[in-house]
């Protein structure tokens, strides 16, 4: 699937949810699945500063595409990230880089959240596209 | 404050005039006035009295919801309580109680040497002053509640 598509069928799952409790149950849901299953991803080296909880991105390219691994402590960003990499792991890295990511302003995420969070979620959506320039090429 | 003003550039005023705005902040001065006769109206001691008695109650509140921590075991208490929700991130917690209309406070504080010395990474801390009453409380208690059904 491509970047949009998967964006596209995001925003139809998280519209199903009517109110901001459901959707935050979703998220938490999701973080609750998502995340490292050892503690292998929590190393100073894969954190990323700027953000209020501790967030890791680490990558790497396998046959053309870009791998993405991270994780958080905080379930809400978990739930973040799994949408983020749902959107954007196994993708060329140029498209990663490049790709118009709406759907974060479409299901209403970074205008419900506080100042902090949402400028957090801008860092860790920077760090992937600099990750992906990285890989580019 | 400048002294004069090109184009192209400026030239401030003499310390310590140049940290000075040309117009003083006359409305917070007027505002800050009002602000301490309205507490004198009231009196400071009603309103400690007040604040100790609902910091009693919220601290009680807190022990009946259960499942967390409480930092700082001084004998003399006011104003706030900073706890955490066992096995919750401080940042989660305060995202759905803000949901439910309670805000608090989340993270360090400004305060990372006392976090060490408690050996987290944060906490939420819920703050008192003279308009808040049980009630605010009663809602602090169901948020935390709350917060504990959606993120334990």
């Amino acid at each position: 699937m491509t970047i949009a598509e998967i964006q596209d069928q995001i925003i139809e799952e998280m519209s199903a949810h009517e109110d901001w409790f459901d959707r935050y149950e979703a998220l938490i849901t999701l973080g609750r699945e998502f995340g490292a299953p050892d503690d292998s991803l929590r190393r100073d080296e894969y954190r990323i500063s700027g953000c209020q909880s501790a967030v890791w991105l680490t990558a790497e390219m396998r046959d053309g595409r870009l791998r993405l691994h991270a994780d958080s402590d905080s379930q809400i960003t978990r739930g973040m990230l799994a949408l983020l990499l749902r959107v954007f792991d196994d993708q060329p890295p140029g498209k990663v880089a490049d790709a118009e990511l709406y759907f974060l302003d479409v299901i209403g995420l970074r205008s419900n959240l506080s100042p902090s969070r949402a400028s957090g979620l801008g860092t860790i959506v920077r760090a992937i596209r600099e990750t992906a320039r990285r890989h580019t090429g | 404050m400048v002294t004069s003003v090109t184009l192209e550039s400026r030239r401030e005023a003499d310390l310590p005039l140049r940290f000075e705005a040309g117009t003083p902040n006359y409305p917070a001065a007027v505002s800050l006035a009002e602000a301490i006769r309205y507490l004198q109206r009231i009196g400071m001691q009603r309103i400690r009295e007040h604040e100790n008695t609902l910091h009693e109650y919220m601290r009680e509140q807190l022990v009946n919801v259960g499942g967390l921590t409480v930092y700082g075991s001084a004998p003399e208490h006011s104003g706030s309580v900073a706890f955490n929700l066992d096995g919750i991130q401080p940042y989660d917690a305060g995202m759905i109680m803000d949901r439910m209309g309670v805000a608090v406070r989340t993270g360090t504080h400004c305060a990372e040497p006392l976090m060490r010395h408690f050996g987290i990474n944060g906490c939420i801390r819920a703050s008192l002053a003279l308009y808040n009453d049980t009630d605010d409380i009663d809602r602090l208690a169901e948020a935390v509640r709350k917060a504990q059904s959606m993120l334990g």
